[in-house]
């Protein structure tokens, strides 16, 4: 009964391996959309000028959320950074929505649509996170 | 007192059910060709948008509702409220941007600024509402 406790505390929850698999996509997102020309996420992400704001503010949205994993979540707990974890749900929705601008992007210019899936599975997931994370981060607090 | 409160909730029901099929006649009337011409997964690529921009200000909202009372009574009907008025409001400017000629950047632009517009409006709404007829929490 102890082992089996000691290793749960030990593993990974689920949130955080969830929040880790976002920032890792969101990274390779961006870096195949600045330096892989001949991808279909390329051609997403450079469609439009706004487009490509999107795609910057991405990469720095990436940069500020894996602070926040790599500092909360994975660093032992006298290690926090107040901000991003208190900004967490935003970081969150932030990169969603630049999730959901190449989306709409992808969709508005007829470009291949079988990246959709990719981008809809995203959209849908990371608020789902962040709602719960919000539950059990703030619900019952009061 | 409770007489009153159950005929302002007749009034509104009846005004809702008065105006939603004058509101769906004028809409297509003023949207219509552009509802002919837009693929479905366009429209659902602008609900998605505009649903994402309505989530966000829905965790904010949620998290400044948990730390000041710790829980929420009724989640789904704030959830809802603030979600319809951000799709609401998304959909029209898009259809509107459409026929007004806004470059797509701008256009995606003005459906995240209406979608949180929207969301502002039913909240207000929704707070005045429910202030008028149901009694402050002590």
């Amino acid at each position: 009964m102890n082992s089996t406790y000691e290793r749960r505390k030990t593993t990974l929850s689920a949130d955080i391996l969830f929040r880790i698999f976002v920032v890792f996509t969101a990274g390779i997102y961006g870096s195949t959309a600045l330096f892989q020309p001949e991808t279909l996420i390329y051609q997403v992400a450079h469609a439009d000028a706004f487009s490509e704001l999107i795609m910057f503010s991405l990469c720095l949205l990436t940069i500020i959320g894996a602070v926040d994993v790599g500092v909360n979540d994975l660093l032992p707990e006298r290690f926090v950074a107040k901000r991003t974890l208190k900004e967490r749900h935003l970081i969150n929705m932030a990169i969603t929505l630049c999730f959901a601008v190449q989306m709409w992007t992808c969709v508005k210019y007829g470009l291949p649509r079988s990246i959709l899936p990719f981008y809809g599975l995203l959209v849908v997931l990371i608020p789902i996170a962040a709602f719960i994370d919000i539950q059990k981060r703030y619900r019952f607090t009061k | 007192m409770k007489n009153d409160l159950k005929q302002l909730l007749i009034a509104t029901q009846l005004s809702f059910l008065v105006l939603w099929p004058m509101s769906a006649w004028a809409a297509t009337l003023a949207f219509g060709e552009h509802l002919a011409s837009e693929s479905l997964l366009s429209i659902l690529a602008t609900l998605l948008l505009s649903s994402v921009v309505g989530i966000t200000a829905l965790l904010s909202a949620l998290k400044k509702e948990y730390e000041k009372s710790g829980e929420i009574k009724r989640l789904w009907l704030f959830i809802a409220s603030n979600v319809t008025g951000s799709n609401t409001a998304g959909l029209f400017v898009y259809f509107g941007a459409d026929s007004w000629g806004i470059p797509n950047g701008g256009k995606a632009v003005a459906i995240m600024a209406a979608a949180y517009g929207g969301n502002w409006f039913i909240e207000r709404a929704v707070q005045s509402f429910t202030n008028k007829t149901v009694p402050e929490a002590k």
